[in-house]
């Protein structure tokens, strides 16, 4: 009995630190997702993208179920949805939608780009004034050839195309500071300079891993990978540095 | 022009012959089968199990030294990189076919089958469903079998709710593959 108690009050402290330790990251204490996902928290609300539609649900009463307050018809073949700022970037195999948080419950249409190729999947994240999509022409989404798309969102309501770059199995991306990270599936992870943010700049790729998505976050660089997880360190932006996998 | 209408006729029958009136020649051809159960607090059960090897890793989020990583079809490896050099796997919640994750004040948003679910998994070891939202994934629910691709056409066997809910297919060899798309 005695030990069961000393093993409960170690455990305690084991936790009790570790919580300790996430405190100092506060400036990212409401977590972050991937570029894939199909669902995202902004605020008290979770945004759900199915095949068509964009469900908002109020999340605020976390005791009981989450209450569903609109559903908004977004398009055809939906698949991913990124928030930023206060704006939701909703990718579909044909275009890039935008919608605009300033009505939590009911995210109002801002903007609606349509691709130049279709049938690809196609997330999308944004930085200030640029937006950036891949858009996959391998697997189940077919036709057309692999890119990385940018657009021009200084005017929100009307993304401009400034570039399109070759890829070739393109799934996630995801953006810090001056770094753009695209995940190239079995290619590799390519590191962008996004300094001049309508022109990326390959700096290299990372091999030896498929990649398919990743989250920056803070110093450390999240790579969702065939096997698992890997993690980079990229205190310096532009060059991650590999630390570690999750093991089985 | 009779003629083109009577083809156009006939091909907009054949279209529809998919979900709504099976009028497919039945012929022996290889087809998926749907996999039906009738426990369905099974396929409901969230529950905590301990860490386990990664088979097929889906979708990631973070928040503070914590990664979860959907297991897909299965649920979420729990995994903690407070020291990002050797992170570590503390846990696994079993969600059937999950994949999908999200979390927010300590609690895990995400899919059970098609319904939206949120778990408090502040104790790793006795992770308990808060809420649940049916039906949110509708795509989800598995009615019918995976297509490889927009233009392969693919052929199974009719669901039938009768016999309990689908949780997966199975191809073989059948005479009766009367649904298609």
């Amino acid at each position: 009995m005695k030990t069961r108690l000393l093993i409960i009050l170690l455990t305690t402290v084991v936790v009790n630190s570790c919580t300790k330790d996430s405190a100092g990251e506060a400036a990212q204490a409401n977590g972050a997702g991937g570029s894939t996902a199909r669902f995202t928290i902004a605020g008290n609300y979770l945004y759900v993208v199915d095949n068509t539609s964009l469900k908002a649900f109020d999340i605020s009463n976390t005791s009981s179920a989450p209450v569903l307050k609109s559903i908004t018809d977004v398009g055809i073949n939906i698949e991913t949805i990124f928030p930023y700022q206060d704006k939701l970037f909703i990718g579909s195999s044909l275009s890039m939608h935008i919608f605009s948080l300033t009505n939590p419950e009911k995210p109002g249409r801002l903007a609606k780009a349509d691709y130049m190729i279709r049938m690809s999947c196609d997330p999308v994240v944004a930085k200030d004034s640029t937006a950036y999509a891949t858009l996959n022409s391998a697997g189940p989404c077919g036709g057309g050839g692999s890119q990385l798309v940018v657009y021009n969102i200084k005017d929100i309501t009307k993304p401009l195309l400034q570039r399109s770059l070759p890829l070739n199995a393109p799934h996630g991306l995801g953006i810090s500071d001056s770094a753009l990270y695209v995940c190239d599936g079995s290619t590799g992870l390519k590191v962008y300079n996004i300094i001049n943010t309508y022109n990326p700049q390959l700096l290299r790729t990372i091999t030896g891993e498929t990649f398919y998505d990743v989250i920056p976050y803070d110093n450390i660089l999240i790579c969702q990978v065939n096997t698992g997880i890997t993690l980079y360190d990229i205190s310096n932006r532009h060059q991650p540095v590999y630390l570690s996998r999750v093991l089985n | 022009m009779k003629f083109n209408i009577v083809l156009l006729l006939s091909i907009s029958l054949f279209l529809f012959s998919c979900d709504r009136n099976p009028v497919i020649k039945t012929e022996l051809r290889e087809a998926w089968v749907p996999v039906y159960t009738n426990n369905v607090a099974a396929i409901k059960a969230i529950t905590a199990e301990g860490a386990r090897p990664t088979k097929k890793a889906g979708k990631i989020f973070t928040v503070g030294n914590l990664i979860y990583q959907v297991e897909q079809d299965s649920g979420i490896h729990v995994i903690n990189y407070a020291n990002p050099s050797s992170p570590q796997k503390i846990g696994f919640i079993r969600s059937f076919l999950c994949k999908e994750v999200a979390v927010k004040n300590g609690l895990i948003y995400t899919n059970n089958f098609s319904d939206l679910v949120v778990i408090d998994a502040s104790n790793i070891n006795t992770v308990r469903e808060v809420a649940r939202t049916a039906d949110v994934f509708p795509e989800l629910a598995l009615q019918y079998p995976p297509k490889p691709d927009i233009s392969t056409v693919i052929y199974f066997e009719c669901p039938d709710p009768k016999k309990g809910i689908i949780i997966g297919w199975e191809k073989k060899t059948i005479d009766n593959a009367k649904c298609r798309r």
